[in-house]
């Protein structure tokens, strides 16, 4: 009996932990009726340039204890791309354009994936960019959407459409507000990454020139 | 007796073709088969054959929309037309789970397959680099571009290899569930497309043509604003279009036209009707006898075998002329003691010329000669035994309009003044060495095969598009055993890293680039064995530095130990093959082949002086290869002419004299050369084809000559014969000349121009006659 509860226990609190993701799968949402959930709060954003902010990356890998953290800023600029400061635990830079990806390292070492060369390149750019833009017109070619309202902000669910896609990928949830705010992305073979963005600035104007040097 | 025997075995004809060789009739229509085959390396030609064959059954399509979507839709309704029309084995748009469950289908092989790059660090005992971007892939979003994930695969070796092979789609790039490419304001949606293992019949490239067609309506009605599609069947349709519209417009014309003009000189449906037996008859025995020796018959044979036939109609039309030698008391049976030496005096000399066709090793030629050689023979037998018993008198009015035509053709001028021949003689020769002075050769392959522009837009605009270019050179690689084909193509590929490194070739496509050798494989494996999976090796420091514990570490080494290399049958069991699949030859021969296809390659020289003595390797440019061979071609029938020539020359002065010989040979001679001249001057530039169609005019060109010559009894019904014989001749071989088809265009040329003129001459030169009293006339 008493082993009977410690079960119903562990399955409540695995329910605990996985019942916000959940929820948001039951509320299939159209992507014309997005704009009434994200409110006015995301309204700033569709006339926005790009987001600045700070981020932190939690990747959860199964038999691995703890998440691989790694921390630092970044910086979207709609019509040029992601780029993605990487600080800690070492410093590197994540660039991510139409054209392809390229990383570079405290030691000068840069790797180049040009879009022309890996497919999946060009699609990751894709859905990179419409989740900062929060553009779900775009993301609901690639994805079936869902969302649910929460206390002051949003929550949006997102699953590939077609089969070639959730091969490799099974789920993304989103929350924010004004802008994103966490992300959590699921991949098909147990490996789990969340991104949180704590502190966003939407950018109005322009890039500046220095903004712009950091895509070279 | 002869018509019995004669009759029994034209019935025995009849009853194989019906019976055997109509139902099972193979029309073959690529100008390739044509051709002669390279055969100093059979082994070589086989791969190629198989190659080449793999390769033609493939077709891609872009269907183009000003929208993504609408594109999708568009090629949605095509994929599915083409799938209904039931010609297409497979028809792919959407690419489905399974193919990306393929694609990752290498993980149990692992511990066996290893990037270049990957292996140079482990090599150079750069393990530091291969941890650092790890670390990268699991801190940073470079991670998220991996097809294995960080558990199945922390040094993303695994990744690296797979993402390493570069299948050939160009720029275009998955969108939702298709490969798609945005270009000119237009977004556009791949279709690709095979047909089967029977679809080279004519029937099958027709109905695969009107697939496609259908195919296309529908995505123009389902909102596609361009359709461009590339592939041979597209080319093979569009021939066997043309030919057949070609094949039925010509035979028709020249059909109508013979019947007319027989109907015209004859007044009586008989001779028509017996002059269609022996055209019928001797078109069924030159199928057969194709049939026979071949196995099938050229589309081309076809083509221009129909019109050959057309020349049987002279020998029924110079036997029914004999009618007017005798308007009240002609008997059909006493015709062969007039017409019979000539018929087949001329019959023996036309075959002559074929034969010499025979010896050339040239399949197409080969054919042609073969049907043309019995197509004829049996029409001349019919003509000679069969038509003295089945012909009859029909009636003649003394005063009938075809008569007052004979007795006025036996007016006809000749040129008798020797001043006058010689003034000629010099005209004509200046004529002919000027022209032979101009003489220019085309010996280009691609000059002969001819597409529809549209075609050749599309394929250009597909090109164009995807941004990249299949080249049509590829290397061949043949080996031992599976194992030494892979190794060999390995040494290519270091070969060949320099002109990648530096763009001199853009893409090259091995089937040892997703299954290495097992050589390579053993290698790597014992490469990783020692310097990653060690106890002392980078993994298990990686994943304890990450935090795993023992067990997880444990585990990854077990997963390295019981993995096993990948062969060749595993890979192409799975759907990862597939882009592989047609560089992959196996069994040819008694060895192994692959291929590799070549990509945007800007520097040929490069590439075959880099190829060059790797064993078992061999850079393959069908173009140059077929150009060379038919350049090398064209001189032998130049030779080969020249001595028909001789020998039809040699076989006249037997009969006639060393002079008559020469008046006789001059006809088909002298016409040929102007024909030659005439095309020169107007700078058309000479093919193999118009030095064979110059065989076939000595042929024919002779027969006017020697009915002429062997006519008995007066002059006027073998002029009858020999210009109406003349007239259908032109009319049959001046169609071809309006042929799209190169080949059979340029061979209507030189026949059409080279009788005429040989006719003309023959008309001018022919012996006096003293018995009937046709004076001799100079040229009015």
């Amino acid at each position: 009996m008493s082993r009977c509860r410690l079960l119903l226990g562990l399955l409540l609190l695995c329910g605990a932990v996985r019942a916000e993701p959940e929820a948001v799968f039951a509320h299939p949402l159209a992507p014309a009726q997005m704009s009434a959930l994200l409110g006015t709060a995301a309204r700033p954003l569709a006339a926005a340039t790009g987001l600045r902010g700070r981020f932190e990356q939690r990747k959860y890998l199964p038999e691995l204890p703890r998440p691989l953290l790694s921390t630092g800023e970044f910086l979207f600029a709609r019509d040029v791309g992601v780029w993605w400061h990487t600080r800690t635990p070492f410093d590197s830079v994540f660039i991510l354009t139409r054209d392809g990806a390229r990383s570079r390292d405290e030691g000068g070492g840069e790797t180049r994936i040009a879009a022309a060369e890996q497919p999946g390149v060009a699609v990751a750019a894709r859905i990179f960019f419409a989740l900062f833009a929060l553009d779900f017109e775009a993301l609901a070619n690639d994805f079936e959407t869902y969302g649910v309202p929460t206390g002051g902000g949003w929550q949006v669910g997102l699953r590939p459409k077609q089969a070639a896609m959730a091969a490799v990928f099974r789920e993304a949830v989103i929350d924010g507000a004004q802008h994103a705010q966490r992300i959590e992305l699921q991949d098909t073979h147990g490996d789990r990454t969340e991104i949180l963005l704590p502190e966003v600035d939407v950018l109005g104007g322009a890039l500046t020139p220095a903004d712009r040097q950091r895509f070279d | 007796m002869r018509f019995r025997l004669w009759g029994t075995a034209m019935l025995a004809l009849v009853l194989l073709f019906t019976a055997q060789v109509a139902p099972r009739m193979r029309v073959e229509t690529s100008i390739f088969a044509l051709l002669p085959q390279d055969r100093r390396d059979v082994a070589a030609e086989q791969a190629l054959d198989a190659y080449t064959d793999r390769l033609s059954r493939n077709s891609l399509f872009l269907v183009g929309a000003a929208d993504f979507a609408t594109a999708r839709t568009a090629a949605g309704a095509f994929a599915d037309a083409l799938r209904n029309s039931g010609q297409f084995a497979q028809v792919r748009l959407e690419l489905d789970r399974s193919l990306v469950e393929a694609a990752r289908a290498d993980l149990p092989y692992r511990g066996y397959l290893l990037s270049s790059r990957h292996r140079e660090w482990l090599a150079q005992n750069q393990q530091q680099r291969l941890h650092d971007e790890a670390l990268r892939a699991l801190y940073t979003p470079a991670g998220f571009l991996r097809p294995f994930n960080a558990t199945e695969d922390p040094l993303g070796l695994l990744s690296a290899f797979v993402t390493g092979q570069r299948p050939p789609t160009g720029r275009a790039r998955l969108q939702q569930d298709v490969l798609a490419v945005a270009a000119g304001g237009r977004s556009y949606v791949l279709v690709t497309a095979q047909t089967g293992a029977s679809a080279f019949s004519v029937a099958a490239e027709e109905a695969a043509g009107q697939a496609i067609a259908a195919a296309r309506a529908a995505a123009t009605a389902a909102g596609a604003a361009e359709i461009d599609g590339s592939g041979v069947i597209q080319h093979a349709a569009a021939a066997v279009a043309s030919s057949k519209q070609e094949m039925s417009l010509f035979s028709g014309i020249s059909l109508a036209g013979t019947a007319l003009l027989m109907l015209l000189a004859f007044r009586s449906p008989r001779p028509l009707l017996l002059t269609a037996l022996a055209m019928t008859l001797g078109g069924m025995a030159g199928l057969c006898a194709c049939r026979w020796v071949f196995g099938q018959v050229h589309l081309v044979t076809l083509v221009f075998g129909s019109s050959l036939i057309g020349t049987s109609v002279d020998y029924a039309i110079y036997f029914f002329a004999d009618r007017f030698r005798d308007p009240s008391g002609w008997r059909a049976e006493q015709a062969p003691g007039f017409v019979a030496s000539g018929i087949a005096l001329g019959y023996f000399t036309t075959a002559l010329s074929y034969l010499a066709l025979l010896l050339a090793p040239f399949p197409g030629l080969r054919q042609i000669a073969l049907f043309s050689a019995v197509g004829l023979g049996v029409a001349c037998g019919c003509v000679l035994f069969l038509l003295p018993r089945l012909a009859a008198a029909w009636p003649l009015p003394p005063d009938a309009a075809v008569l007052r035509l004979v007795r006025r053709l036996e007016h006809l001028p000749r040129i008798g003044s020797p001043p006058l021949q010689v003034a000629l003689a010099l005209i004509g020769a200046a004529f002919v060495a000027g022209g032979l002075w101009r003489l220019g050769f085309v010996d280009d392959v691609r000059a002969l095969q001819n597409s529809p522009p549209e075609l050749l837009r599309q394929e250009a605009r597909v090109r164009e598009v995807l941004g990249q270019a299949p080249d049509r050179r590829f290397l061949l690689i043949r080996g031992d055993s599976e194992e030494q084909v892979l190794q060999r193509e390995e040494a290519l590929r270091a070969r060949l890293a320099p002109l990648l490194a530096d763009g001199r070739l853009g893409n090259l496509l091995l089937v040892s680039d997703a299954v290495p050798s097992l050589r390579t494989q053993a290698a790597d494996h014992a490469l990783l064995a020692q310097k990653v999976y060690a106890a002392e090796g980078l993994l298990p420091a990686f994943l304890r530095e990450l935090g795993y514990g023992d067990a997880a570490v444990a585990a990854q080494i077990q997963a390295f130990q019981a993995a096993t290399p990948l062969r060749p049958q595993t890979f192409f069991a799975g759907a990862a093959a597939d882009p592989y699949r047609p560089l992959w030859l196996g069994r040819v021969g008694d060895g192994y082949a692959g291929a590799a296809s070549l990509f945007d390659l800007r520097d040929p020289d490069a590439l075959a002086r880099a190829a060059d003595g790797l064993p078992g390797v061999r850079l393959i440019d069908k173009i140059a290869d077929i150009s060379e061979v038919l350049y090398r071609y064209r001189r032998i029938a130049m030779l080969l002419t020249a001595a028909v020539y001789v020998v039809i020359g040699l076989l006249l002065a037997w009969r006639y004299g060393l002079a008559g010989g020469i008046v006789t040979c001059l006809p088909p001679v002298g016409g040929g050369l102007l024909a030659l001249a005439v095309l020169a001057w107007a700078g058309v530039p000479l093919s193999l084809f118009h030095m064979l169609a110059l065989l076939l005019v000595m042929g024919m060109g002779s027969d006017y000559t020697i009915f002429l010559r062997e006519a008995r009894g007066p002059e006027g019904p073998v002029l009858l014969a020999v210009v109406l014989a003349t007239l259908t001749a032109v009319l049959s071989f001046g169609l071809l000349a309006f042929s799209s088809t190169p080949f059979i265009h340029a061979i209507g040329q030189v026949q059409a121009l080279g009788i005429g003129f040989a006719v003309l001459l023959a008309l001018a030169l022919r012996p006096k006659r003293g018995t009937d009293g046709t004076k001799p006339a100079a040229l009015t």
